[in-house]
């Protein structure tokens, strides 16, 4: 499977890792600002919650996804078991605590006298987002990194409900996961390289472009 | 306009400063002590940026909590050390919605005012500071060591903008460490071990 087809898993795997990060920062920014400017004991709570999902075994959200999406389920009308979208749903959900949880330590690492700041002038909460955006960007960057990373080499959730289907929803863990099972490791090997290069330069792209763009 | 009745802050077990009662009017005021005395600490609890743990505090004749929701923004606090953001001049000293730019210029930062307030020195960060609050229109203004930093022509310039502030009617005053600044205000009181006093 080399050429379109490869070029196709590609693209794949690009968009079920970069649309979940994408997700996973809109809604993983204004949550961390808000667990951070609320604190007690609702915000730890919560955070200790996100900080469990971190370490959640992609196999069971992806089963527990299935079960939601399959046709008898209390999703199945959606019909997105067995579609890239099925594994973007999937993905976003496991990569909405990572990034939150580095984005809420990125807040953390800003001067905590600028929130005094932001109480004594009375600002808005859009208005406190964009200083704090603009004083952790650094952390918040190598947040969507981690989350990118996350969706992008991540296989139970991409295989469950995925499901692996050639020239539709098969992307590079599957791919790799599909021919080590055959036996064919070189096409393994050389998948592995493949995502491994992707990883690389989505993450060199990024950095080099915080790099340029650095305060 | 400001009344504090038996104010006392504690962290922890240990207290800062206990049955602290005075009144300040427009006259400008300063706080003196040694370093750790809760000068600060005093401050915020003043400008509504830190609860007091015991104590009434009146603001323009509203209890603490009626001033918090209505006066939030109009008295202020400026921190001792410098507080920026990343951003230009202009844009941490905009932080609320009328400034007065007289005062910016009177502090000297007309000529950075779209340079990056993080990458200046210590000095310039510290009239940032100044200039955030001063600049506001606040009814009051309290400063933390407002001449920390700075050489004599700014500590002048930032004196000059205090007078023009409580000229202009709203209630001033800050801490030092220094007689001679202490000597500018019109009432003073001492911070020391744990005791708020009135000593002119």
């Amino acid at each position: 499977m080399w050429d379109s087809e490869l070029l196709g898993v590609v693209l794949n795997s690009l968009y079920v890792s970069f649309l979940p990060t994408l997700v996973a920062v809109a809604l993983g920014t204004p949550l961390a600002l808000w667990l951070y400017l609320r604190g007690g004991r609702a915000a730890v709570v919560l955070e200790a919650l996100f900080n469990g999902l971190v370490a959640m075994p992609t196999v069971l959200l992806g089963l527990l996804l299935y079960l939601l999406l399959s046709r008898s389920g209390p999703l199945g009308f959606l019909n997105l078991l067995y579609t890239l979208d099925a594994v973007v749903l999937g993905h976003s959900l496991l990569v909405l605590p990572l990034y939150l949880s580095f984005a809420l330590s990125a807040f953390r690492s800003a001067d905590p006298r600028l929130v005094e700041v932001f109480e004594i002038f009375a600002l808005g909460r859009a208005k406190r987002l964009v200083i704090l955006v603009s004083e952790t960007w650094r952390g918040l960057l190598a947040a969507g990194v981690a989350a990118f990373g996350r969706a992008l080499g991540e296989l139970g959730v991409a295989l469950v409900l995925g499901g692996d289907i050639r020239y539709r929803t098969r992307v590079l863990t599957t791919a790799i996961a599909h021919e080590t099972m055959l036996g064919n490791w070189d096409a393994a090997v050389t998948l592995g390289v493949v995502l491994l290069s992707v990883s690389f330069a989505v993450s060199a792209s990024v950095y080099a472009l915080g790099y340029r763009f650095r305060g | 306009m400001i009344s504090a009745r038996g104010l006392g802050k504690r962290y922890g077990d240990r207290w800062v400063f206990r049955g602290a009662s005075f009144d300040l009017d427009r006259r400008p005021a300063v706080f003196v002590g040694p370093n750790g005395s809760g000068k600060t600490t005093l401050l915020k609890i003043l400008s509504l940026a830190l609860e007091p743990t015991e104590g009434e505090l009146r603001l323009f004749g509203m209890s603490r909590e009626e001033a918090a929701a209505r006066l939030r923004g109009r008295v202020l606090y400026a921190h001792q050390e410098p507080v920026v953001f990343r951003g230009t001049v202009r844009q941490n000293v905009a932080l609320c919605g009328d400034v007065d730019w007289e005062v910016v210029e009177a502090l000297g930062l007309a000529p950075v005012l779209d340079q990056k307030a993080h990458l200046l020195s210590s000095g310039w960060k510290k009239l940032v500071t100044v200039a955030r609050v001063a600049a506001c229109r606040p009814i009051a203004a309290f400063f933390d060591e407002p001449t920390a930093f700075l050489d004599r022509d700014k500590r002048e310039a930032v004196y000059a903008v205090l007078e023009m502030l409580w000229r202009r009617g709203a209630l001033v005053a800050w801490s030092t460490h220094y007689p001679p600044e202490a000597d500018r205000a019109e009432e003073a009181y001492e911070v020391i071990d744990g005791v708020v006093r009135k000593i002119r």
